[in-house]
C-alpha cells in the first residue's frame, strides 16, 4: 500500500497539475495547521497528541483526495481531527462519554482560573477570556472567529443541531461580554459606545 | 423582546435567513436594549475575529507547529516534494550495462579502495532529496536562513508530511576515514570538513546476508532505539550487492516513509559541501562499476509519531496492527546506461518492532558507533547525547570478530580522540 502511490514512470506532462495540487494543499495546510492544533490540543489538553492527530488529519486529507470532493476543506478537517482527539482521549479513559458535554468533564482541560486574567493584559486579552469559557464554547468560539464557519459547519463538526450551536454561541458570547466588563474596569473597552 | 435570545446573537452574526432576519429586524425596531444588545454582540465578533487574526500573525500561539517541532523549515518554505520532480530527475537519466564477472571479488572490503581510485567526487553524489534539485532556489534560501551559525552543511530533519521520500547514493568515497585517522594520529582533532560519516561509516567491512536466488543483492533494514537520543528510532539499511555490473552514479537506495509511523527523519552524512552546486546532479554521469559483494551502510535517524498507549483491552490488537503497518519502504535502483528503467530492483519494508540498542547485531552498534564519532568530531548539532566514552563502549560491543584488526584500530582512535579533546 505504501509503495503502490509512487510507482509511475511518466514524466513533464504530469507535472504541471500535481504541482497545483500541491500548491493548493500547502495553501491548506498552512492556513489551519496551527487553528487545527490549537483546537485539538483543546480537547487533548495534549500537545505532543494534538500533533500526531493533526499530521494523522492531513495525511488522510491527502489520501482521500479530499480536496477534489469539498471547496470548504474546513469542516472536513475539523471534524477528523476532533473525532480522533476524542478517540484519543477515549482510549486514554480520560473522559466519560456524558452525551453532548463530553468534553467538559475532562479533568484535564480546566478553564483557566478567571482570577488570573488580570495579571496578564498583553495582547489577545479578549482570547485570554476565552480561554476561561466552558470547553465547548471555547470550541464554538474558536470554530466560528477564528474559522469563520457557519452554524451548520460548525454543527457537523460538533455532531449536533445548529439550535445548539446558536444556544452555546449565544451563552459563550453573553459570558464573554459579561466577563470582560469585570475584568475590563481599568481596560479600555474594545469599543466605547456613547450613550 | 427578550435579549436573553440566540436569535438575536445569529441575527448579530448574520446567521439567520432572510425571513427570520426581517422578522427580528421587525421586533427589535422599537427595543434599544435589544438595539444595544446586537451592536455589542457585533463589535465583540470583530474584536474576537480581529484578536485571532493577530495572533494568527504574530504566531502568538500555544502549540508548537508541526515544523517547527521537527525543525524542518522545509516546509513553510519550499513546499512539498513534487512525485514529478523526482520523476523528471530520474528521466535525465540514461545508463550502461558491462557485465564484468572477471572481476569478481569475494571480499567487500577491498571494494572500497577500488571505488576511490576509480571515482566519486565528492559532489558526483545521487539526488539525496529529490526536491534539491527541483527548487534550487528556494533551497538557497533556506540555507541563508539557517541564522548564524557557519555553513555545516548537515541534512536536516525533514517532515514526512512534506517529503515522505529520500534517496541514498549507493557509491560511497572512503577517504575521510582515513584523513581523520591520519590527522588524530598525529596529534590533531581533524577540521570539520574533513569529517563525512558516511564515508568513515563505509571504510568498514559489515556482513550482510548473501541475496537470494532470483535477487541481485540483498537489502537489510534494522530498527532500534538510537543511541544517542532514546526517542528517537535508528533504522539502519545494509547493502549487499552480489551481482558485477557498472552502475551509473546516480543509482541510489530511494526510502519512503510512512507517514502514519514516522513524523520526521536525518540522513545521516551526506552533508552538503560549501561548493556543491545545485545543478550537480545533472553532472552524474559517469558510472561506477560495483563490485561483487559491495556493501553499503546507511543511517537514518527517525523521529516516531507518538503512539497513543493502548486500552489493556486492545493490546493484542494493536501489537498487530503495528507489525502490519511498516515503518518505511526501501528500494535498491540499479540504473545502467542505455537503459532507461531501473535494471536491478531489489525491495524491502521494515516494521518497527521496538528494539532496544542494546540488543542491535553487532555490525550496527559497531557502525553507529562510527557515525557518532564522526558527528562528534563535527560538533553536529545532531550529535544528541553521546559521548566518546559511549562512542567507546558502543563500538567495543560491536567489535565482532575484527578479523583484520579495523575496529581495534577505530577503538584506539576513539581513545586518542578523547585525550585530544581533553587537553
Amino acid at each position: 500500500m505504501l509503495s503502490s502511490a509512487l510507482v509511475g514512470t511518466t514524466s513533464y506532462p504530469v507535472r504541471s497539475g500535481r504541482t497545483a495540487k500541491r500548491d493548493e494543499f500547502e495553501e491548506i495546510f498552512n492556513r489551519f495547521e496551527i487553528p487545527l492544533l490549537q483546537y485539538t490540543q483543546r480537547i487533548t489538553g495534549d500537545r505532543e497528541q494534538a500533533r500526531d492527530v493533526v499530521q494523522e488529519t492531513f495525511v488522510k486529507f491527502q489520501r482521500n483526495g479530499a480536496l477534489r470532493q469539498q471547496d470548504e476543506p474546513a469542516t472536513w478537517l475539523f471534524t477528523v481531527c476532533r473525532n480522533a482527539a476524542l478517540n484519543v482521549c477515549r482510549k486514554e479513559r480520560r473522559i466519560m462519554y456524558l452525551g453532548e458535554e463530553v468534553i467538559e468533564v475532562r479533568q484535564s482541560e480546566q478553564p483557566m482560573p478567571f482570577d488570573q486574567l488580570q495579571q496578564d493584559e498583553a495582547t489577545g486579552f479578549l482570547l485570554r477570556i476565552v480561554a476561561t469559557l466552558p470547553v465547548r464554547q471555547q470550541e464554538v468560539i474558536q470554530l466560528k472567529f477564528q474559522n469563520d464557519l457557519s452554524y451548520q459547519q460548525i454543527a457537523e463538526i460538533l455532531q449536533t443541531t445548529t439550535n445548539n450551536v446558536g444556544v452555546l454561541l449565544h451563552t459563550a458570547l453573553k459570558s464573554l461580554r459579561q466577563r470582560y466588563a469585570q475584568v475590563a474596569g481599568d481596560f479600555i473597552p474594545f469599543e466605547p459606545k456613547p450613550k | 423582546m427578550n435579549v436573553d435570545d440566540p436569535k438575536l446573537t445569529a441575527y448579530a452574526l448574520h446567521e439567520l435567513d432572510e425571513s427570520e432576519r426581517s422578522a427580528i429586524a421587525r421586533a427589535t425596531a422599537d427595543s434599544p436594549e435589544a438595539q444595544r444588545f446586537i451592536a455589542e454582540i457585533e463589535d465583540l465578533a470583530r474584536a474576537l475575529r480581529s484578536q485571532y487574526r493577530l495572533e494568527l500573525k504574530r504566531g502568538l500561539i500555544a502549540p508548537e507547529k508541526i515544523t517547527a517541532i521537527h525543525g524542518d523549515t522545509f516546509w513553510s518554505k519550499v513546499g512539498p516534494l513534487t512525485i514529478a520532480a523526482l520523476l523528471a530527475i530520474l528521466a535525465v537519466v540514461g545508463a550502461v550495462l558491462l557485465s564484468s564477472n572477471e572481476s569478481r571479488i569475494s571480499t567487500s572490503s577491498s571494494l572500497s579502495g577500488d571505488l576511490t581510485t576509480q571515482h566519486a567526487q565528492p559532489n558526483q553524489f545521487a539526488p539525496v532529496e529529490a526536491e534539491d534539485a527541483a527548487r534550487p532556489s528556494q533551497n538557497e534560501k533556506f540555507e541563508a536562513d539557517a541564522g548564524p551559525y557557519a555553513f555545516t552543511g548537515e541534512r536536516p530533519f525533514v517532515s514526512v508530511m512534506s517529503r515522505p521520500r529520500s534517496s541514498v547514493p549507493l557509491m560511497v568515497n572512503s577517504h575521510s576515514y582515513s584523513d581523520v585517522r591520519r590527522s588524530i594520529n598525529a596529534g590533531l582533532l581533524p577540521p570539520r570538513q574533513s569529517v563525512r560519516i558516511e564515508e568513515m561509516i563505509n571504510h568498514f567491512p559489515y556482513e550482510y546476508p548473501q541475496p537470494t536466488a532470483n535477487e541481485s543483492s540483498s537489502l537489510n533494514l534494522d530498527v532500534v532505539t538510537c543511541p544517542w537520543h532514546p526517542t528517537h528510532r535508528l533504522v539502519r539499511i545494509g547493502l549487499n550487492a552480489q551481482q558485477a555490473i557498472a552502475v551509473r552514479a546516480d543509482s541510489g537506495i530511494e526510502v519512503e516513509f510512512n507517514p502514519k509511523r514516522v513524523a520526521s527523519y536525518r540522513l545521516i552524512g551526506y552533508d552538503r559541501q560549501e561548493t556543491e552546486t545545485q545543478d550537480s546532479n545533472e553532472k552524474n554521469v559517469s558510472s561506477h562499476s560495483m563490485a561483487a559483494g559491495y556493501t553499503l551502510t546507511t543511517f537514518y535517524e527517525v523521529v516516531p509519531l507518538k503512539r497513543v498507549p493502548p486500552a489493556s483491552h486492545s493490546r493484542t490488537l494493536s501489537v498487530a496492527e503495528s507489525a502490519s503497518e511498516p515503518l518505511l519502504t526501501a528500494k535498491l535502483q540499479l540504473k545502467t546506461r542505455g537503459n532507461e528503467t531501473t535494471v536491478g530492483l531489489t525491495q524491502r519494508t521494515v516494521s518497527d518492532t521496538g528494539f532496544d540498542f542494546a540488543i542491535a547485531p553487532s555490525d550496527l552498534k559497531f557502525a553507529a558507533a562510527v557515525a557518532e564519532f564522526g558527528m562528534i568530531l563535527r560538533d553536529s548539532e545532531y550529535k544528541g547525547s553521546g559521548s566518546l566514552q559511549e562512542v567507546l563502549e558502543w563500538a567495543q560491543q560491536g567489535k565482532g570478530a575484527d578479523v583484520n584488526g579495523y575496529r581495534a584500530d577505530f577503538i584506539e582512535l576513539v581513545r586518542k580522540a578523547q585525550v585530544l579533546k581533553k587537553s
